[in-house]
């Protein structure tokens, strides 16, 4: 069902359907109760911002793809709202490399928005290198949610 | 008890020939050589409380050293005045190897003088004797020049006590940290904070003539360099830069700085002049390239770059040609820092989920590392290149991890925790203060 509330186009509302209707509610566009569309919290309830990564990588995996592909169609959806990605890394490089890395990963996820129709001017990326970690333990656990990308609508 | 003899002689002056090191900074010197210091003499009262003072900075500073041992001042047995020879049987018998003596006078209405004589108790000799002068109201830079003066003598290797250290001080949970950039004396006395903790700061360091700390900050969420001016309190950009620019160093000539710069994902290393703003793109390659470091000649290079697939370190000439990896060892190779003196190279090292901090020769021989740990990282030297600190992470279960400045010398030997208010990382050793 996961993937495809992500996919969550018109044309798969009959889909949706068909699978129990369940996540009716999520389909883009439409309003969730209490949630204007278009805003940060229309996006966060709809669509996710986070993207993860394997060690010291930044290239794409398929899941990242089918969360972003999803965001690229929310963005075009509200053309007004500009976003900006965060590039983080886990604490297992130095703090300079891990800059580096954190760019590498924001600047993925961008690429990809703009192959997906997105304009450039929309989209600012900043590295957090290792600085803002999402958990804060010392694990592989830990480590996996913190090398991410988090595609933050502007308010 | 011998009279008076020395006592005019020295004033303002430095005495002794001394060729014979008695400390190995360099060897592994296991046993620290044992000296006795008197609580230095005032001429005047009121400088009674200073003179004491001074005299406990300047055992700090030696001790710490972790090459000389301070004798306990109940096991002295004699209680000898400056102007008079040593009682050296007394010394003797209490294990002193060398003793101390000073003795503080008023030079005028705002400056005091130190007089010290530093003596071998086994030769019956003077090693040297020295006048020092500063303000009334410095004796803790009186105490660690002082103490400067006397590890030279006894090593042949400039001191390190009289420099401060640049770092950031951290508080709050792992996920939200507080960072402020703080000042302090090379040991954690007369600290301060630089900046409140509203903008994300990392990674200082101290231009060579010590008027300025670049910096990396986020203010406006946009990560870039920027100098602090310690003189004015001030903050400045270092020019208009496309991309985030990060990891900061100055070339030793003080007016250009060497950094990275990332644009879209793609991080290269370039050298600006502060002054014209003119800059120079040193490497070209789809890798991450960053913490450059200049040897203290400015003429070559060392980084840290994953062109070959992992991070190691490379180094090349000044103008980005003679590109060659030095680090060869186990694991993966970060943040390389040239000694002042050129002699090695102190790096950050990562095999499977340890850290180590070491050194190397510049041509990447000879690796000796001197830390490890959960995570140690980021050494910086002291401007004597005979020491380095880095910062140390302790996990913690609760995600307040604890974090602080430790300093080891370049034999491993003689580590210790530097005290710091809060949590503290990315340390950077100024150079002698001018």
């Amino acid at each position: 069902m996961k993937a495809l509330k992500l996919l969550g186009v018109a044309a798969l509302t009959s889909l949706l359907v068909a699978c129990g209707g369940d996540d009716m509610n999520s389909t883009l566009g439409e309003p969730i109760d209490g949630i204007d569309v278009g805003t940060a919290e229309d996006f966060a309830a709809r669509v996710g911002a986070k993207v993860y990564f394997d060690f010291n990588m930044y290239d794409l995996k398929t899941e990242a793809r089918d969360l972003l592909n999803v965001q690229a169609e929310w963005l075009n959806m509200y053309t007004d709202v500009n976003v900006t990605i965060e590039g983080h890394a886990d604490e297992r490089g130095t703090r300079a490399y891990n800059q580096g890395l954190g760019s590498r990963r924001a600047n993925a996820v961008k690429t990809y928005l703009l192959e997906r129709g997105v304009n450039a001017n929309r989209i600012k990326v900043v590295s957090f290198g290792e600085e803002k970690p999402e958990a804060a333990g010392h694990d592989e656990e830990s480590w996996a949610k913190n090398r991410r990308s988090v595609t933050v609508v502007a308010q | 008890m011998k009279k008076l003899f020395f006592f005019f002689l020295f004033v303002l002056s430095v005495q002794g020939g001394h060729a014979k090191i008695f400390i190995d900074v360099n060897g592994g010197q296991l046993e620290p050589v044992p000296i006795a210091v008197q609580v230095f003499e005032a001429d005047k009262k009121s400088l009674g409380q200073k003179a004491k003072k001074i005299t406990e900075i300047i055992e700090n500073d030696l001790q710490n050293t972790g090459l000389i041992r301070i004798i306990p001042k109940d096991s002295h047995i004699a209680n000898d005045r400056v102007g008079n020879f040593p009682t050296y049987a007394d010394w003797k018998v209490c294990g002193a190897h060398l003793l101390l003596q000073g003795r503080l006078y008023e030079e005028d209405s705002k400056n005091m003088r130190l007089d010290f004589y530093l003596w071998d108790v086994g030769a019956k000799k003077q090693i040297t004797s020295q006048a020092l002068v500063s303000l009334k109201t410095n004796e803790r830079r009186l105490g660690h020049i002082t103490a400067d003066a006397i590890y030279e003598v006894l090593t042949g290797e400039k001191g390190y006590f009289d420099t401060r250290i640049v770092y950031i001080s951290e508080t709050g949970r792992n996920t939200s940290r507080i960072k402020r950039l703080a000042i302090m004396d090379y040991d954690g006395e007369n600290h301060k904070y630089l900046t409140d903790g509203r903008v994300l700061v990392l990674t200082p360091t101290f231009q060579p003539g010590m008027q300025k700390i670049a910096f990396m900050s986020y203010y406006n969420n946009v990560p870039r360099v920027y100098l602090f001016n310690l003189q004015t309190g001030k903050q400045e950009t270092i020019g208009n830069f496309p991309g985030m620019t990060y990891a900061p160093s100055f070339h030793p000539n003080g007016k250009n700085i060497i950094l990275s710069m990332d644009i879209q994902g793609n991080s290269e290393i370039y050298d600006v002049n502060l002054e014209t703003k003119e800059r120079k793109k040193l490497t070209e390659n789809t890798a991450i390239d960053t913490s450059p470091s200049y040897s203290p000649d400015g003429k070559s290079i060392v980084f840290n770059s994953d062109r070959g697939g992992s991070p190691q370190i490379y180094k090349m000439n000044a103008d980005g040609s003679g590109v060659e990896r030095i680090s060869f060892g186990d694991g993966r190779y970060f943040t390389p820092v040239y000694s002042p003196k050129g002699d090695y190279v102190a790096f950050t090292k990562i095999k499977g989920n340890t850290f180590y901090v070491g050194v190397m020769l510049p041509n990447g021989e000879g690796e000796r590392i001197l830390a490890k740990g959960f995570s140690v990282e980021g050494p910086t030297w002291a401007p004597n290149g005979r020491r380095l600190m880095y910062f140390k992470q302790i996990p913690d279960a609760n995600g307040f991890d604890k974090v602080r400045l430790h300093s080891v010398d370049i034999t491993g030997l003689h580590e210790y925790e530097v005290k710091t208010p809060q949590e503290a990382s990315d340390p950077a050793w100024s150079p002698l203060l001018p």
